[in-house]
């Protein structure tokens, strides 16, 4: 980092690669907490402010499974673990596959899909973005 | 000698009444002959008014059928006239864009410069510092402390200017005003209830689908400004939680708020150009690179026309264009 770079506050594109966020998430995560500013510049501790306002998740600190089945099983036990279980406790959807390498979002996505197909999860859209939830039946089945 | 015939004065009278009668009839003859032939005249002249009537029947169809696909043509023509308004104000704001790096990277040379001073240079090594071993400066006694401290203070007023250059926005162009439009379309249902409102901006969709190869250019910031009124729209229309996708129209970044899923207050149209006014009047770039920008709103139709038919097509064939 130059001196230059020390001195500079962070851009939203600073904030998204930070957060691993897409810009335009940031964007929505700011404008529903009214905190835009003019300048469209932003000081340090906005990475940790856009994390908590947003519900920004990291949910696979290790790579997720590679078999289908234990995929679908490992996703559906997060959304218990990190108690998305209603629509007010609604993840954000991009939280699936944060910190997952590219390649993996696929499968993660069709996991997902399947639990959502089987009405196990819901998604909702918020002024955040778009978010998901496991539903009662999906806590039955996923916890048992 | 011959016996001389004679007439008697009642033959006579009988035979001129018979040329009378012969007279008579030979005239009226003539007039019914006359009468027969001016008939025959009116009937062919009127066969021929029918033949031309049978005609206009056939144009006025063909003149009805044409404008009842004049709307259609004219979507069309106003689509491509929109891709090229908004293609050449995203030429207008790329070149911009490239003049306002210009400009910053000329100014931020100077503070490079600067920086490098050795004694500038010095203070920031310190500065540094400081900020990696304050946590420890409590293990320190008090005194020492609030001497590095006051130190850090006097370093920090001496950098104080640099900082804020740093943080500066970039010089404003020297360029001649220009406008750009950004398109609005706001789409009802069956019902006549807004569901579903786009906006079309005079950039590319890359700086949304490729955003991290991308440097933070003047477009990538319009992208931001709109999704940010797009989203500030929602709160204020009671729907904050209404779906906001962006997705690529022909090349350009258009932003979408789903209003169909629950009720919405006020002026949808009056509302958008006032958050618009807000968040294009508020970009600090757009007012430094001397842009402004307004939404254009246009039928929904005009951005996505109908598929072709035979109607159109027929009504292109029929009216040459410039384009032809």
């Amino acid at each position: 980092m130059s001196a230059l770079d020390m001195f500079q506050k962070l851009s939203i594109k600073d904030l998204a690669a930070s957060l691993d966020l897409h810009p335009h998430e940031v964007v929505r995560v700011l404008v529903a907490n009214d905190a835009m500013t003019d300048d469209l510049r932003f000081d340090q501790d906005a990475i940790e402010r856009v994390r908590a306002l947003g519900g920004v998740q990291t949910w696979w600190p290790e790579a997720p499974p590679t078999d289908e089945a234990a995929l679908v099983a490992a996703l559906g036990a997060k959304f218990i673990a990190e108690d998305a279980t209603s629509e007010a406790k609604a993840t954000r959807y991009d939280n699936l596959t944060r910190g997952v390498e590219e390649a993996r979002h696929r499968d993660i996505r069709k996991a997902a899909q399947a639990l959502l197909k089987s009405k196990h999860l819901k998604t909702c859209s918020s002024a955040t973005g778009l978010r998901i939830y496991v539903t009662e039946s999906g806590k039955t089945h996923l916890s048992g | 000698m011959s016996e001389a015939t004679t007439t008697t004065g009642l033959q006579e009278a009988m035979s001129s009444v018979t040329s009378w009668r012969q007279e008579a009839e030979s005239r009226l003859t003539s007039r019914l002959e006359a009468i027969d032939r001016e008939e025959q005249r009116l009937k062919e002249a009127l066969s021929q008014l029918q033949a031309e009537i049978t005609e206009l029947d056939t144009l006025r169809a063909s003149i009805r059928a044409e404008n009842g696909g004049l709307e259609r043509a004219q979507q069309e023509k106003a689509h491509n006239a929109m891709l090229q308004g908004l293609g050449n104000d995203r030429d207008t704001l790329a070149s911009r864009s490239v003049e306002l790096a210009a400009a910053h990277e000329a100014s931020q040379a100077g503070l490079k410069a600067e920086l490098a001073d050795p004694e500038i240079a010095g203070l920031i090594t310190e500065y540094e510092r400081f900020s990696e071993a304050e946590a420890t400066l409590t293990a320190l006694p008090e005194s020492y402390r609030h001497a590095i401290l006051a130190h850090h203070e006097t370093v920090k007023t001496r950098l104080q200017p640099i900082f804020a250059r740093v943080q500066a926005a970039g010089p404003d162009l020297e360029a001649a005003p220009a406008a750009l439009s950004v398109v609005a379309s706001l789409e009802n249902d069956e019902d006549g209830a807004p569901e579903s409102l786009t906006f079309v901006l005079p950039v590319d969709s890359a700086v949304y689908s490729r955003w991290s190869d991308r440097d933070e250019d003047l477009p990538t910031r319009l992208g931001y400004r709109a999704v940010a009124m797009a989203a500030g729209l929602a709160k204020s229309l009671g729907a904050p939680a209404a779906p906001l996708t962006c997705r690529d129209h022909e090349g350009f970044l258009t932003v979408n708020l789903w209003l169909g899923d629950g009720e919405v207050s006020g002026d949808i149209k009056a509302a958008a150009d006032a958050a618009a006014a807000a968040a294009f009047a508020g970009a600090d770039q757009l007012t430094a690179a001397k842009l402004s920008a307004s939404l254009e709103w246009l039928a929904p139709e005009v951005l996505d026309p109908p598929e072709d038919d035979e109607t159109a097509a027929a009504v292109r064939i029929a009216t040459p264009t410039a384009e032809a």
